[in-house]
């Protein structure tokens, strides 16, 4: 017995002495706690979430930035560019840069990365941005490059923004797990204990405060804010916001992401006046700092302010349940079967509390008069009732829905959203489309305008959805560092922007 | 000149149940001198075990608890000692066998380890203690025993598993061995010989032996002072031959009558009309099967049997156990098929019949089995197992009448009409099998098959339930096929019997011709084994061989 | 006796063989996965592209002879989302889980069976009625929960150990003790149960008789004995630990089968899920192989049985 006893206490000294030290951290290091491990961290999928969070603009930079406060285009491996017409762009590139692998940085290396990115053997998923668009180039010199679009692209300067350049030596027959790049950070290892990067020290700007960052994958979000708490981590990124109790270190912010409900016009649902009802029966504000953080938005049209072609004149639904009941009641009488039960369908996962949220807004509907039934639907099942071509025994349903549009423009959300081809419209409206095809075109203030009246009779005339929010993030930020997340940071996560208090 | 070992003053022990209390000992005393075997005698609930038990230390308390009494042995008071002074006696001074060895043995070790084990436990060292665990099989009758050291409990057979325990409790050469039951589940020629083997060590070691044991033969044949347990006291004390040849207390007188084999041979009438009968009945198992379900090896549990049964007459089928007898009960009532052979009914080959003719056939063939316990379903009440047979066979009674006739077979096996409404667990064992009775009688049948019917009971019930059912042979011109192990038993019951054998009928014969003029030797071992209740001085056993 | 694992192992291959051809079969029914690995706005070509790059544009036969074909040379094909040969990343994500899953079952045992025994030894004592109440709420508590509890209180508020990670044995602390804690419930009311009924036992009272000490007779006469239907409910919770330390793999990071198989179920990515399911079901067949070696070890009276 005695014995037993000794032994015990032996090895429990023994795993105390294999206890590591806690909060033992170097002074620059850095972790950071993101919510799911990505299946790659290719250069040419700079715009997944959940890569381009690592990736972009840390280990591979692009072409050109958007600025996230205006939109604009900012010079980055590109320093200069110039429409020289028939769709091309004569483009200066930076001097003095090298890859991590001591590749220089030059036209030929932009051309590689170029085709890599269009190529069919391997799927990058950035060529979504560029969907059906065929970009060719022409090297002129070591730092001159000739970048043509088919057909011409107004925007091309925000087409730079999606072309993350990788050094010459990646391999072009599989999506990488180890890019190498010329950002300021050098891909150091991806282990069980997460992607490792280091401070390259042949960069080409401002060395960074942060000298190496470990990104680390928690999926539970109080685990990611508790890590934080203790030291274990730096940031946690996109916690929930029933974890986000410390006003000291929970940062909310707009994530860049806006939340609706389509509305797929068959009857009842085919008739303005019950659409109308749909929206005025629907109070925004009683969600806001209840289920939904208070500093979430309520959203006239489905992108951010800061978007070009966002129109400032559109004004919130007001909340009118009386009215709401009248057009039923109107429509009722004109025999549109109001009465038939509608299909509310969200998906899984968009954000925290959505189910809450959706249930509520049945409630207000149901207390004007309509029969509405919430299904959730995991995202394989969701996918195939949103995009063309529709299943052809849709019934009259409202589906939920989440949009990002962090690239400065409305372009990439008109078409798809409301153009009659678009692969994801609802709508067949003349004046809409001729609208949608002048503003691509166009540049400018001519462009901006073409927009925004497209985006008014949308919102006024044709009511093909029940706009919610301009919808908000929290990330953690540990004490010790100081860093102000804004609209990119749910994908673009400089390191070079954390300082150390 | 005091030789007392052991001596036992006023003991008394209660077992609580929930709210009720059971006083199984009663100031009971008692004392047995060194070198002696003094038996305790009593049938079930006399509280004879638990006088032992106490002795050991072995009682669960909870719930029982000794209350008074004192057990002196060598100047220490064996009711109250502490651990370690129990472990010194236990095993080195005093040891104890028990009733059933399969379930005594540790299935999970070696023979050899846990008779090594004995000694191991008291200071012996492995060495030594393996040497003699050798010794002591062999010189308990383990053929073999040098190979067999490493085998499991269950790779012996009763009797061998018995001298094993046997070995283990003399291998430290206490000055008591406690015998509890040591035979009771045993065939009784195994009996005999275990019996044998613990006289002869007493004799060499001249350790005392306390024996309990509900067998007056096995009284009669083995001890040299009796003490008589009825209800948790001490009824009768004194030498063997005084008590059983003058008995004083009324009960012990009652227990000496029960004893069967004392009345006259049953002379068989004149054979009546053939209701039953077997002819080359043979029963095959396979055991062991090979890749493809083929079998390897077959037992033959029955091997060509033929018996005849007629009107009014009682079949006694005696046989041990793997005789087969059992399995020619299930095979007479249909609860098996013969491998091959045939039984007949009334001439009617069973194996042919329709479904109408064979339930014709059940109705008049019913069953009393061994276990009433088994037999009654617990959470029927006394007269719905009565009456279940009238539902399966409709129309025989109309219902009206179950009633009524429910309390006339009752009072005809010696209950009362209120037992109806109670259920088999307020009942004893050998009310319970009054009630199977009652229950095999429902249908009028024209056999009752016997499985062991009195073997589970004590012998003064045995021989009630046997008058009973005498009693319902000449009232009902009844049938029987009554199967035992046990010889004197069948002896003033059966007209004729069939001596079985590992699948065969080795005799056949009137009770008469079986009892005094035995032709075969296996036969011959039987009668010499059962231990007669008469005091002797040899075994009638070891003579025989 | 090898005869009967023989027999054994041949009905699992049968079985393993018609678990991955359901597995292929249910998994295509649920569509193209094409829509979960390209963004919402990817055009219809891409759609195309993705799917003849995988060959999910072949008619399902076609592609389930390729497959069998492919199976004979172990190859499941690779992972959709990785990129990676998908039986390499399940035997990768592998040695996480057995591991994970060894120590949690051990340690459950181990206490759970020492528990058990000393609570079966003074029914209804005070050291009994802790141990069943304890028991029966590890038993009863959903191990997700558990898990967050463990990290609130233990890494967050008490700082004894790290909140997640794989690197150190500290980090190990908690996952394994979440795993642990319903087998460790379970096993403590199997092992007490079948423990009162072996300390009840005739051979039991046999010992006592011998003169066997209280320590002796409950460790070694009536343990062996109490232990065979534990080590059935064991081996029973080991399977499921295998397949359901999903939780506990997603929660504390750790790079297991449960968080790949999720991962993969998610995604549709078939190649993984076949290889999972396939990988997983043989180590639950060696499992149950290891229990049947544990009885016959432990019941002589078995291995004639086995015969």
């Amino acid at each position: 017995m005695k014995k037993m006893i000794r032994m015990t206490g032996a090895s429990i000294l023994a795993l105390a002495a294999m206890w590591p030290a806690l909060g033992a951290a170097q002074d620059t290091a850095l972790t950071i706690a993101l919510p799911a491990e990505p299946a790659n961290i290719d250069g040419c999928n700079t715009t997944v979430t959940g890569i381009g969070v690592i990736v972009k603009e840390n280990i591979v930079e692009t072409l050109t930035t958007i600025s996230p406060e205006d939109g604009s285009i900012q010079p980055r491996l590109a320093t200069e560019w110039e429409d020289i017409g028939d769709g091309k762009y004569r483009v200066s590139l930076r001097e003095g840069v090298t890859f991590h692998d001591g590749t220089p940085f030059d036209a030929e290396a932009v051309a590689f990365s170029i085709e890599r990115l269009q190529s069919q053997e391997i799927s990058c998923l950035d060529r979504t941005k560029i969907a059906g668009i065929e970009i060719t180039t022409d090297i002129i010199d070591e730092h001159t490059i000739e970048i043509g679009a088919a057909p011409a692209q107004v925007l091309m300067p925000t087409l730079f923004s999606f072309i993350g350049v990788v050094s010459p030596n990646t391999p072009t027959d599989a999506l990488s797990r180890s890019p190498v790049g010329t950002g300021p950070f050098a891909f150091e290892a991806w282990n069980a204990d997460g992607v490792h990067v280091a401070r390259y020290d042949g960069y080409w700007g401002e060395a960074p405060q942060v000298s190496e960052a470990t990104y680390v994958f928690r999926g539970e979000s109080a685990l990611r804010a508790a890590m934080v708490e203790i030291g274990e981590a730096d940031i946690a990124h996109d916690i929930a916001p029933q974890d986000a109790v410390n006003p000291d270190i929970d940062i909310p912010f707009l994530n860049g992401e806006t939340t609706r409900m389509r509305i797929v016009m068959l009857p009842p649902l085919d008739d303005i006046r019950v659409r109308e009802a749909l929206n005025l029966a629907f109070d925004r504000e009683a969600l806001l700092g209840t289920i939904l953080s208070d500093r979430a938005q309520i959203a006239t049209q489905f992108i951010l302010p800061n978007i070009n072609g966002h129109n400032p004149d559109l004004e919130p639904w007001p909340y009118d349940p009386a009215r709401a009941q009248q057009l039923l009641d109107e429509a009722r009488a004109d025999g549109v079967p109001v009465d038939r039960e509608i299909r509310l369908v969200g998906r899984i996962g968009f954000f925290p509390n959505q189910e809450e949220v959706l249930q509520a807004i049945q409630q207000m509907w149901a207390a004007v008069g309509f029969s509405v039934r919430l299904e959730m639907m995991e995202s394989a099942d969701w996918l195939r009732l949103v995009n063309r071509p529709y299943p052809a025994d849709r019934e009259a349903m409202l589906i939920q829905e989440q949009h990002d549009n962090n690239n400065g423009d409305a372009a990439f959300t008109m078409r798809f959203r409301y153009h009659t081809d678009g692969q994801q419209s609802e709508m067949n409206n003349a004046e809409v489309d001729r609208l949608i095809d002048t503003a691509e075109q166009s540049v400018g203030e001519e462009r901006t305008l073409a927009f925004q009246e497209a985006n008014r009779i949308i919102a006024d005339e044709v009511i093909p959805a029940v706009p919610m929010y301009h919808m908000v993030s929290y990330m953690r930020v540990g004490s010790s560092i100081s860093y102000e997340p804004n609209v990119l940071s749910l994908i673009q996560l400089e390191l070079a922007d954390i300082t150390f208090n | 000149m005091n030789d007392t070992l052991l001596k036992v003053s006023d003991l008394s022990v209660e077992f609580r149940n929930g709210s009720t209390v059971n006083k199984a000992v009663s100031g009971v005393s008692w004392d047995i001198r060194r070198g002696e075997t003094l038996a305790i005698l009593g049938e079930s609930g006399s509280g004879k075990s638990v006088s032992a038990s106490a002795i050991m230390g072995l009682i669960d308390s909870p719930p029982g608890r000794i209350t008074s009494g004192r057990a002196e042995f060598d100047g220490m008071d064996l009711l109250h000692l502490d651990d370690a002074e129990r472990r010194r006696i236990n095993g080195p001074r005093i040891a104890m066998i028990f009733q059933d060895p399969l379930a005594h043995l540790n299935p999970v070790y070696p023979i050899g380890w846990q008779v090594a084990e004995s000694m191991r436990l008291h200071g012996v060292s492995p060495e030594e203690a393996r040497r003699h665990t050798l010794e002591l099989l062999e010189r308990v009758g383990i053929r073999n025993a040098k190979a067999r050291l490493k085998d499991y409990p269950h790779q012996f057979s009763g009797g061998q598993r018995q001298r094993i325990m046997i070995a283990m409790a003399i291998a430290l050469k206490p000055d008591l061995l406690i015998a509890d039951e040591p035979t009771t589940a045993l065939d009784v020629t195994v009996q005999a010989q275990i019996l044998d083997l613990l006289t002869e060590l007493r004799r060499e070691t001249g350790m005392a032996v306390l024996l309990i044991t509900h067998d007056l033969g096995v009284v009669a044949q083995t001890a040299d002072r009796v003490v008589v347990m009825k209800d948790g006291q001490v009824v009768e004390r004194g030498d063997v031959r005084e008590v059983f040849g003058a008995p004083a207390h009324p009960y012990t007188r009652q227990l000496l009558d029960a004893v069967p084999g004392k009345s006259r041979f049953r002379q068989p009438e004149a054979a009546g009309e053939r209701l039953l009968e077997g002819r080359g009945v043979a029963k095959f198992y396979p055991i062991s099967a090979g890749w493809f379900g083929r079998p390897v090896e077959t037992l033959k549990a029955l091997d060509g049997v033929d018996f005849d049964l007629h009107k009014g007459e009682t079949l006694g089928i005696v046989g041990e156990s793997g005789s087969g007898k059992s399995t020619l009960a299930r095979t007479v009532l249909g609860l098996t098929r013969p491998t091959s052979g045939e039984i007949r009914w009334r001439g009617r080959n069973v194996a042919q019949m329709s479904a109408a003719e064979l339930f014709e056939m059940r109705r008049n063939l019913q069953v009393v089995f061994q276990d009433p316990t088994a037999s009654l379903n617990p959470r029927m009440s006394v007269a719905e197992i009565i009456a279940e047979p009238w539902a399966i066979h409709k129309g025989f009674l109309p219902r009206a009448q179950w009633k009524d006739r429910t309390v006339e077979l009752l009072e005809n096996v010696g209950l009362r009409a209120e037992h109806a409404e109670r259920h088999p667990h307020q009942f004893s064992g050998g009310q319970r099998q009054r009630i199977a009775i009652a229950r095999a009688l429902a249908l009028q049948p024209e056999v009752i098959l016997c499985d062991e019917a009195v073997s589970a009971l004590d012998v003064s019930v045995q021989a009630q339930v046997i008058d009973l059912l005498r009693k319902l042979q000449t009232q009902y011109a009844l049938s029987y096929i009554f199967i035992a192990h046990d010889l004197p038993l069948v002896r003033d019951f059966a007209d004729r019997i069939l001596v079985m054998k590992q699948g065969k009928v080795v005799e056949e014969g009137t009770a008469q011709e079986i009892f005094e003029r035995p032709r075969e030797p296996y036969t011959m071992e039987l009668i010499a084994a059962s231990p007669d209740a008469v005091p002797r001085s040899e075994s009638r056993w070891r003579s025989a061989q | 006796m090898a005869r009967h694992f023989a027999k054994r192992a041949l009905w699992s291959a049968i079985s393993l063989f018609a678990l991955v051809v359901a597995v292929f079969f249910m998994s295509r029914m649920t569509g193209s996965p094409a829509d979960l690995y390209l963004p919402l706005d990817a055009p219809t070509e891409m759609r195309v592209q993705f799917e003849h790059l995988h060959g999910f544009d072949r008619p399902v036969y076609e592609q389930f002879f390729s497959f069998l074909g492919d199976l004979l040379r172990f190859d499941f094909g690779m992972s959709l989302r990785q990129g990676l040969p998908a039986i390499d990343l399940v035997l990768q994500a592998l040695p996480t889980t057995l591991l994970l899953a060894f120590y949690s079952i051990t340690i459950a045992l181990v206490v759970a069976v020492v528990t058990g025994a000393l609570a079966a030894w003074r029914p209804n004592s005070i050291f009994d009625r802790i141990a069943t109440v304890l028991s029966l709420i590890g038993a009863s508590l959903p191990n997700f929960w558990v898990a967050i509890i463990g990290v609130i209180v233990f890494a967050v508020t008490l700082r004894w150990v790290p909140t997640s990670g794989t690197g150190s044995v500290a980090q190990w602390v908690l996952p394994i003790a979440v795993l642990a804690l319903r087998p460790a419930g379970l096993i403590v009311q199997v092992a007490r149960s079948s423990m009162i009924s072996v300390l009840s036992s005739a051979y039991v009272k046999t010992a006592r008789a011998k003169g066997a000490p209280s320590r002796r007779i409950l460790f070694v006469h009536a343990l062996r004995n109490g232990m065979l239907p534990v080590i059935t409910v064991a081996g029973d919770q080991a399977a499921g630990i295998i397949n359901g330390a999903v939780i506990v793999e997603t929660i504390f990071g750790f790079p297991g089968v449960g968080k790949l198989m999720i991962d993969s179920i998610n995604y549709r990515d078939f190649a993984v899920i076949q290889a999972g399911v396939m990988v997983t079901a043989i180590a639950i067949f060696l499992m149950n192989v290891l229990i049947d070696l544990a009885y016959l070890g432990l019941d002589p009276r078995t291995r004639e049985e086995m015969v």
